[in-house]
């Protein structure tokens, strides 16, 4: 991995989680080179260290996107789910955060995207309601 | 003349498996006027030696197929490598303990070609981003439509402004000599042993260390527990000519194309279970379907929307595994799941 010409721009944050630097790096690879989404980085959860890749929301730029890379052979709790979202919201400003997903990558470097929020969308209100 | 065709047919014909091209007689013919050429001379008893050897290829072809027959069964599937082809492996160690590895292979045509083995890390299968890539950069050189444009443009049709708000190709700033590089084939652990048991691939790291099969399987197996179940499940489907890829997108774990995924969308979804030994009782509880119906059921109604069949494939694997392991002692036994709703499917 060290000889992809694109490595040296993860580098750093793979040399600090050695065991997950081909999830991050590939996921990295395929947010910034292949869904092309603007001002991607790389960022530390805090409580959880996870590392995770920030990008610009695409409708709103003030906004940003995160993906936490996680292979699909690792056990993730519903524990750590709550912990990453958690984190994520002290990663960056609560406003600017427009949502959070797992960057699932396969043996294969296959990759799904899930988008994950905690608890419910709160059902809309129907436009005829009856009047209480 | 009808007495001279009856005679000709009176000889004795080899199998069709015996016989020789064609094309060779023909050769045979060109080589003994070579030979008559260059009478007297070294070359001519060279020419001689060859037409000998063509003469007894139709024999050489039927040892061949005998030896053939007689290889164990892990030996027999045809694989259609032409040729031997060379991978890299990444290693991850904590201390001396393997914590990660995979296998990149350079972009060659032949691995996708001949098997679809591999998938390019930034494609959806075939690895396209260079030209892709260069498509952008040089309009009008290649006019290929790919499988990543034809996605996105399905995309657009649906959200016209989804396409406004990604970076241009050109912006991406990559130098022009790093284009190729940017896109290695990785190949799954599947895909790796399966081409290193059939000796179409030789895997070594940055520092030159070749790892023979043994070597692959016992670092494979440290990351994945599951790997000699899974494998003798891919090494099953494989072996009866379906093409085999992974199943993540639909929560199997894998995928079966009749030719490959350039061609056709998948038929079957696969879903590995294990079958062990164990007493009645025990054997009954633990041969169930899966975890729990609606699991079960789950992964039906994804399969199914999506128009394949979920083959559920049972494997009985042997008490003691050695590395690498003989299928042999392996079994394999599938079951397929697919809907009944009487309202709709009564005829």
């Amino acid at each position: 991995m060290n000889s992809h010409p694109k490595f040296k721009e993860a580098a750093s944050m793979c040399g600090q989680f050695p065991r997950r630097a081909r999830i991050l790096f590939q996921a990295y690879m395929n947010v910034k080179y292949e869904q092309r989404h603007d001002s991607v980085k790389m960022e530390v959860l805090e409580n959880t260290q996870l590392p995770v890749l920030t990008s610009a929301a695409p409708t709103n730029k003030q906004k940003m996107h995160i993906f936490v890379p996680v292979s699909a052979a690792e056990d993730i709790s519903i524990k750590l789910l709550g912990d990453i979202l958690r984190d994520c919201q002290t990663c960056v400003a609560p406003e600017s955060l427009e949502s959070v997903h797992l960057a699932i990558i396969d043996n294969d470097s296959t990759i799904v995207y899930y988008k994950i929020s905690e608890g419910l969308v709160l059902p809309t209100e129907p436009e005829d309601s009856p009047s209480p | 003349m009808a007495e001279l065709k009856k005679a000709k047919k009176r000889k004795a014909v080899l199998l069709p498996e015996h016989r020789a091209p064609a094309i060779l007689p023909r050769v045979g013919t060109m080589i003994s006027k070579l030979s008559m050429a260059f009478a007297g001379t070294r070359a001519s008893s060279i020419f001689q030696f060859i037409r000998r050897l063509l003469a007894r290829l139709p024999l050489l072809s039927h040892l061949a197929n005998r030896i053939h027959n007689s290889l164990p069964p892990n030996l027999l599937w045809p694989c259609q490598m032409p040729y031997r082809l060379n991978a890299t492996i990444h290693i991850v160690r904590d201390g001396d303990i393997v914590t990660d590895l995979w296998v990149w292979a350079n972009n060659q045509p032949v691995l996708w070609t001949h098997g679809s083995f591999g998938k390019g890390i930034l494609s959806r299968s075939e690895a396209t981003w260079a030209r892709r890539y260069l498509q952008q950069l040089r309009p009008g050189e290649d006019r290929r439509e790919y499988l990543e444009d034809i996605t996105r443009r399905r995309r657009e049709e649906r959200n016209p402004t989804s396409e406004l708000t990604c970076v241009e190709m050109k912006d991406l700033d990559v130098a022009e000599e790093d284009v190729e590089a940017m896109e290695p084939v990785q190949l799954s652990p599947y895909e790796t042993l399966f081409l290193v048991e059939n000796r179409y691939l030789v895997v070594s790291d940055a520092g030159g260390q070749m790892y023979g099969l043994g070597d692959l399987w016992e670092m494979f197996s440290l990351v994945d527990g599951d790997l000699p179940m899974l494998y003798a499940a891919y090494h099953y489907y494989r072996s009866k000519g379906w093409i085999v890829r992974s199943g993540l997108k639909f929560a199997t774990d894998f995928l079966l194309y009749r030719k490959g995924p350039a061609w056709s969308h998948s038929e079957y979804a696969v879903v590995v279970r294990p079958l062990s030994e164990q007493t009645p009782e025990e054997e009954e509880q633990q041969h169930r379907l899966a975890d729990s119906w609606q699991y079960m059921f789950a992964v039906s109604r994804v399969a199914s929307q999506v128009r394949k069949t979920l083959v559920v494939c049972f494997v009985k694997c042997p008490d003691h595994i050695e590395y690498p392991p003989d299928l042999r002692q392996f079994q394999v036994q599938e079951t397929t799941v697919r809907r009944f709703d009487p309202n709709v499917n009564r005829n």
